[in-house]
Protein backbone atom coordinates (compact mmCIF):
# COMPACT_ATOMS: atom_id res chain seq x y z
CA UNK A 1 0.00 0.00 0.00
CA UNK A 2 1.05 3.57 -0.61
CA UNK A 3 1.53 6.01 2.27
CA UNK A 4 2.64 9.61 2.51
CA UNK A 5 5.03 10.33 5.36
CA UNK A 6 5.31 13.96 6.33
CA UNK A 7 7.16 15.74 9.13
CA UNK A 8 7.54 19.29 10.38
CA UNK A 9 9.09 21.38 13.16
CA UNK A 10 12.07 19.16 13.89
CA UNK A 11 14.87 21.67 14.05
CA UNK A 12 16.22 24.89 15.44
CA UNK A 13 18.22 27.46 13.53
CA UNK A 14 21.49 25.59 13.79
CA UNK A 15 20.58 21.89 13.84
CA UNK A 16 20.22 19.50 10.92
CA UNK A 17 17.29 20.40 8.71
CA UNK A 18 13.88 18.76 8.52
CA UNK A 19 14.67 17.54 5.01
CA UNK A 20 17.71 15.67 6.22
CA UNK A 21 15.68 14.04 8.97
CA UNK A 22 13.02 13.03 6.43
CA UNK A 23 15.74 11.33 4.39
CA UNK A 24 17.01 9.56 7.52
CA UNK A 25 13.51 8.29 8.29
CA UNK A 26 13.18 7.07 4.71
CA UNK A 27 16.59 5.38 4.82
CA UNK A 28 15.71 3.57 8.04
CA UNK A 29 12.46 2.25 6.53
CA UNK A 30 14.40 0.96 3.56
CA UNK A 31 17.17 -0.63 5.61
CA UNK A 32 14.58 -2.39 7.79
CA UNK A 33 12.93 -3.63 4.57
CA UNK A 34 9.69 -1.97 5.64
CA UNK A 35 9.32 0.20 2.54
CA UNK A 36 10.51 1.41 -0.78
CA UNK A 37 10.53 5.18 -0.82
CA UNK A 38 10.31 8.12 -3.19
CA UNK A 39 12.18 11.37 -3.06
CA UNK A 40 11.56 13.96 -0.37
CA UNK A 41 9.72 17.14 -1.33
CA UNK A 42 9.66 20.46 0.50
CA UNK A 43 6.38 22.32 0.95
CA UNK A 44 6.21 25.99 1.91
CA UNK A 45 3.56 26.96 4.44
CA UNK A 46 2.29 30.35 5.57
CA UNK A 47 4.70 32.87 7.02
CA UNK A 48 2.76 34.72 9.71
CA UNK A 49 3.59 36.29 13.09
CA UNK A 50 1.06 34.06 14.86
CA UNK A 51 2.79 30.90 13.63
CA UNK A 52 5.67 29.46 15.63
CA UNK A 53 8.33 28.33 13.14
CA UNK A 54 12.11 28.27 13.11
CA UNK A 55 13.08 30.26 10.05
CA UNK A 56 11.04 29.35 6.99
CA UNK A 57 7.99 27.24 7.95
CA UNK A 58 8.25 24.41 5.50
CA UNK A 59 7.44 20.73 5.86
CA UNK A 60 8.95 17.66 4.20
CA UNK A 61 7.14 14.68 2.73
CA UNK A 62 7.87 11.47 0.86
CA UNK A 63 5.93 8.56 -0.59
CA UNK A 64 6.50 5.03 0.70
CA UNK A 65 5.23 1.72 -0.58
CA UNK A 66 4.69 -0.65 2.33
CA UNK A 67 3.13 -4.05 3.00
CA UNK A 68 -0.58 -3.97 3.87
CA UNK A 69 0.05 -5.35 7.35
CA UNK A 70 3.04 -3.20 8.28
CA UNK A 71 1.44 0.21 8.82
CA UNK A 72 1.85 0.18 12.59
CA UNK A 73 5.48 -0.94 12.27
CA UNK A 74 6.15 1.83 9.77
CA UNK A 75 4.58 4.44 12.02
CA UNK A 76 6.63 3.22 14.98
CA UNK A 77 9.83 3.38 12.95
CA UNK A 78 9.09 6.91 11.70
CA UNK A 79 8.10 8.15 15.14
CA UNK A 80 11.19 6.67 16.77
CA UNK A 81 13.57 8.21 14.26
CA UNK A 82 11.78 11.55 14.31
CA UNK A 83 11.96 11.75 18.11
CA UNK A 84 15.60 10.68 18.12
CA UNK A 85 16.76 13.17 15.50
CA UNK A 86 14.69 16.24 16.38
CA UNK A 87 16.30 18.82 18.66
CA UNK A 88 14.98 19.33 22.17
CA UNK A 89 13.70 22.81 21.40
CA UNK A 90 11.62 21.57 18.46
CA UNK A 91 7.91 20.73 18.32
CA UNK A 92 7.93 17.84 15.86
CA UNK A 93 4.88 16.38 14.18
CA UNK A 94 4.39 13.26 12.07
CA UNK A 95 1.64 12.43 9.60
CA UNK A 96 1.32 9.04 7.92
CA UNK A 97 -1.38 8.97 5.28
CA UNK A 98 -2.62 5.69 3.79
CA UNK A 99 -3.40 7.16 0.39
CA UNK A 100 -5.55 4.36 -0.98
CA UNK A 101 -7.70 4.19 2.17
CA UNK A 102 -8.36 7.93 2.38
CA UNK A 103 -12.06 8.57 2.75
CA UNK A 104 -11.95 12.04 1.24
CA UNK A 105 -8.57 13.01 -0.25
CA UNK A 106 -9.98 16.35 -1.35
CA UNK A 107 -10.29 17.47 2.28
CA UNK A 108 -6.64 16.69 2.96
CA UNK A 109 -5.54 18.58 -0.14
CA UNK A 110 -7.74 21.52 0.81
CA UNK A 111 -6.19 21.53 4.28
CA UNK A 112 -2.72 21.71 2.78
CA UNK A 113 -3.67 24.61 0.55
CA UNK A 114 -5.34 26.40 3.47
CA UNK A 115 -2.14 26.08 5.50
CA UNK A 116 -0.50 28.32 2.93
CA UNK A 117 -3.17 30.97 3.39
CA UNK A 118 -4.33 31.08 7.01
CA UNK A 119 -3.28 30.28 10.56
CA UNK A 120 -4.58 26.84 11.58
CA UNK A 121 -4.99 25.51 15.11
CA UNK A 122 -3.64 22.16 16.25
CA UNK A 123 -7.07 20.78 17.12
CA UNK A 124 -8.22 21.40 13.53
CA UNK A 125 -5.41 19.19 12.31
CA UNK A 126 -6.22 16.42 14.78
CA UNK A 127 -9.94 16.58 13.96
CA UNK A 128 -9.26 16.24 10.25
CA UNK A 129 -6.76 13.43 10.73
CA UNK A 130 -9.28 11.49 12.79
CA UNK A 131 -12.04 12.06 10.26
CA UNK A 132 -9.85 10.91 7.39
CA UNK A 133 -8.18 7.94 9.07
CA UNK A 134 -4.72 9.52 9.02
CA UNK A 135 -2.07 8.90 11.64
CA UNK A 136 -1.04 12.20 13.26
CA UNK A 137 1.26 12.40 16.26
CA UNK A 138 3.46 14.83 18.12
CA UNK A 139 6.91 14.00 19.43
CA UNK A 140 8.10 16.73 21.75
CA UNK A 141 7.70 20.35 22.73
CA UNK A 142 4.30 21.81 21.98
CA UNK A 143 3.77 19.33 19.15
CA UNK A 144 2.62 22.16 16.96
CA UNK A 145 4.43 20.51 14.05
CA UNK A 146 1.41 18.25 13.53
CA UNK A 147 -0.22 21.09 11.58
CA UNK A 148 2.61 21.40 9.10
CA UNK A 149 3.06 17.65 8.90
CA UNK A 150 -0.57 17.12 7.91
CA UNK A 151 -0.50 20.11 5.56
CA UNK A 152 2.67 18.84 3.88
CA UNK A 153 0.97 15.52 3.15
CA UNK A 154 -2.04 17.35 1.72
CA UNK A 155 0.14 19.48 -0.51
CA UNK A 156 2.12 16.48 -1.69
CA UNK A 157 -1.15 14.75 -2.49
CA UNK A 158 -2.14 17.61 -4.81
CA UNK A 159 0.89 16.72 -6.92
CA UNK A 160 1.34 20.40 -7.63
CA UNK A 161 3.27 21.92 -4.77
CA UNK A 162 6.83 22.12 -3.62
CA UNK A 163 10.34 21.37 -4.69
CA UNK A 164 12.33 18.16 -4.51
CA UNK A 165 14.98 18.11 -1.82
CA UNK A 166 18.52 18.28 -3.12
CA UNK A 167 20.10 19.61 -6.24
CA UNK A 168 20.80 17.58 -9.32
CA UNK A 169 23.87 17.61 -11.52
CA UNK A 170 22.91 16.56 -15.02
CA UNK A 171 25.54 15.28 -17.40
CA UNK A 172 25.94 17.27 -20.60
CA UNK A 173 28.31 17.82 -23.51
CA UNK A 174 31.37 20.07 -23.35
CA UNK A 175 29.17 23.10 -24.00
CA UNK A 176 26.99 22.30 -21.00
CA UNK A 177 24.00 21.33 -23.12
CA UNK A 178 22.07 18.12 -23.56
CA UNK A 179 18.85 16.80 -25.09
CA UNK A 180 15.63 16.49 -23.14
CA UNK A 181 15.63 12.73 -23.81
CA UNK A 182 19.01 12.49 -22.05
CA UNK A 183 17.77 14.61 -19.13
CA UNK A 184 14.82 12.28 -18.71
CA UNK A 185 17.21 9.37 -18.17
CA UNK A 186 18.59 11.15 -15.10
CA UNK A 187 15.65 11.22 -12.71
CA UNK A 188 13.69 13.99 -14.36
CA UNK A 189 10.19 13.15 -15.59
CA UNK A 190 9.53 16.18 -17.76
CA UNK A 191 11.12 19.43 -18.90
CA UNK A 192 8.78 22.40 -19.05
CA UNK A 193 8.83 26.12 -19.61
CA UNK A 194 7.64 28.52 -16.92
CA UNK A 195 4.42 28.78 -18.96
CA UNK A 196 3.88 25.05 -18.53
CA UNK A 197 4.68 23.95 -22.08
CA UNK A 198 6.51 20.63 -22.26
CA UNK A 199 9.69 20.35 -24.32
CA UNK A 200 10.10 17.58 -26.88
CA UNK A 201 12.73 14.90 -26.39
CA UNK A 202 14.94 16.25 -29.18
CA UNK A 203 15.13 19.80 -27.83
CA UNK A 204 18.36 20.92 -26.20
CA UNK A 205 18.86 22.52 -22.79
CA UNK A 206 21.83 24.23 -21.11
CA UNK A 207 21.87 22.49 -17.75
CA UNK A 208 24.61 24.37 -15.84
CA UNK A 209 26.15 23.15 -12.58
CA UNK A 210 22.98 22.42 -10.63
CA UNK A 211 19.29 21.90 -11.18
CA UNK A 212 16.34 21.98 -8.81
CA UNK A 213 13.21 19.99 -9.59
CA UNK A 214 9.65 20.89 -8.72
CA UNK A 215 6.57 18.74 -8.20
CA UNK A 216 4.01 19.28 -10.92
CA UNK A 217 1.20 16.91 -11.95
CA UNK A 218 2.70 14.40 -9.55
CA UNK A 219 6.04 14.18 -11.36
CA UNK A 220 9.53 15.69 -11.09
CA UNK A 221 9.75 18.62 -13.49
CA UNK A 222 12.79 20.61 -14.60
CA UNK A 223 11.86 24.20 -15.42
CA UNK A 224 13.56 26.01 -18.29
CA UNK A 225 13.48 29.40 -19.99
CA UNK A 226 14.66 30.53 -23.42
CA UNK A 227 18.42 30.98 -23.58
CA UNK A 228 20.13 33.80 -25.41
CA UNK A 229 20.55 33.35 -29.14
CA UNK A 230 24.28 32.68 -28.98
CA UNK A 231 23.97 29.67 -26.71
CA UNK A 232 24.52 26.04 -27.60
CA UNK A 233 20.88 25.29 -26.83
CA UNK A 234 17.55 27.06 -27.22
CA UNK A 235 16.67 26.54 -23.57
CA UNK A 236 18.41 27.00 -20.24
CA UNK A 237 17.56 25.74 -16.76
CA UNK A 238 15.96 28.44 -14.59
CA UNK A 239 17.92 29.63 -11.59
CA UNK A 240 16.76 28.48 -8.15
CA UNK A 241 15.83 32.09 -7.43
CA UNK A 242 13.03 31.78 -9.98
CA UNK A 243 11.73 28.69 -8.20
CA UNK A 244 11.22 30.30 -4.82
CA UNK A 245 7.46 30.52 -5.29
CA UNK A 246 7.18 26.75 -5.82
CA UNK B 1 22.02 51.65 2.06
CA UNK B 2 20.41 48.34 2.99
CA UNK B 3 16.61 48.30 2.61
CA UNK B 4 15.78 47.75 6.28
CA UNK B 5 12.40 48.48 7.78
CA UNK B 6 11.59 48.58 11.48
CA UNK B 7 8.44 46.54 12.07
CA UNK B 8 6.75 44.78 15.00
CA UNK B 9 8.90 41.77 14.04
CA UNK B 10 12.03 43.87 14.60
CA UNK B 11 14.46 45.12 11.98
CA UNK B 12 13.48 43.48 8.70
CA UNK B 13 15.44 43.31 5.47
CA UNK B 14 12.70 44.12 2.99
CA UNK B 15 14.87 43.87 -0.11
CA UNK B 16 13.75 41.98 -3.17
CA UNK B 17 15.59 38.92 -4.45
CA UNK B 18 14.98 40.17 -7.96
CA UNK B 19 16.87 43.37 -7.25
CA UNK B 20 20.57 43.17 -8.05
CA UNK B 21 21.24 46.13 -5.75
CA UNK B 22 19.45 44.45 -2.83
CA UNK B 23 21.34 41.24 -3.48
CA UNK B 24 24.63 43.14 -3.39
CA UNK B 25 23.60 44.62 -0.04
CA UNK B 26 23.20 41.12 1.36
CA UNK B 27 26.64 40.16 0.02
CA UNK B 28 28.06 43.11 1.89
CA UNK B 29 26.16 42.41 5.11
CA UNK B 30 27.00 38.70 5.09
CA UNK B 31 30.68 39.12 4.29
CA UNK B 32 31.01 41.48 7.25
CA UNK B 33 29.17 39.17 9.61
CA UNK B 34 31.17 36.88 11.88
CA UNK B 35 28.13 34.67 12.44
CA UNK B 36 27.35 33.85 8.82
CA UNK B 37 26.51 30.21 8.24
CA UNK B 38 25.02 28.82 5.03
CA UNK B 39 21.63 27.22 5.55
CA UNK B 40 20.60 23.77 4.40
CA UNK B 41 20.83 23.87 0.61
CA UNK B 42 17.10 23.40 0.17
CA UNK B 43 16.45 26.65 1.98
CA UNK B 44 18.92 28.69 -0.08
CA UNK B 45 17.61 30.92 -2.84
CA UNK B 46 20.85 32.15 -4.33
CA UNK B 47 23.07 29.79 -6.33
CA UNK B 48 26.81 29.55 -5.85
CA UNK B 49 29.11 30.04 -2.91
CA UNK B 50 28.74 33.79 -2.48
CA UNK B 51 27.90 34.87 1.08
CA UNK B 52 24.41 36.37 1.18
CA UNK B 53 21.93 36.81 4.01
CA UNK B 54 19.32 35.21 1.74
CA UNK B 55 21.15 31.90 2.27
CA UNK B 56 22.13 32.31 5.92
CA UNK B 57 20.85 30.04 8.68
CA UNK B 58 20.54 33.10 10.87
CA UNK B 59 17.84 34.77 8.79
CA UNK B 60 14.22 34.22 9.62
CA UNK B 61 11.58 34.84 7.00
CA UNK B 62 8.68 37.07 8.01
CA UNK B 63 5.82 38.47 5.93
CA UNK B 64 7.78 41.55 4.86
CA UNK B 65 11.19 39.97 4.26
CA UNK B 66 13.60 38.50 6.77
CA UNK B 67 14.96 39.30 10.19
CA UNK B 68 18.43 38.39 11.45
CA UNK B 69 18.50 36.07 14.46
CA UNK B 70 22.05 37.27 15.11
CA UNK B 71 20.86 40.85 15.43
CA UNK B 72 22.92 42.08 12.50
CA UNK B 73 20.10 44.17 11.06
CA UNK B 74 19.41 45.89 14.36
CA UNK B 75 22.94 47.22 14.73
Amino acid sequence: MRVLISIDDTDDAFSKGTGEIAEMIAAELVSAELATVGRVTRHQLLIHPDIDYTSHNSSMCFVAEIAEDSLSQVIASCAGKLAAESVEAADPGLAVVPVDRLVDPGRLMAFGLEAKERVIAKDEAYALAEALGVHLSEHGGTGIGVIGALAGAGLKLTGNDGRFKGKFRLSADEQGATEVAHIKLQGVDAVRTLDGDELNDDERVLVGDECKLILRDGIAVLMVKPSDGASAAAWTVVDRMALRSF
Amino acid sequence: MAPISHTPSGAVFVGDLDSAADLVETFSLASGCGGYSRDDDDECYVSGDELTCFNCRGRRWVSEGFTCMKGLLSE
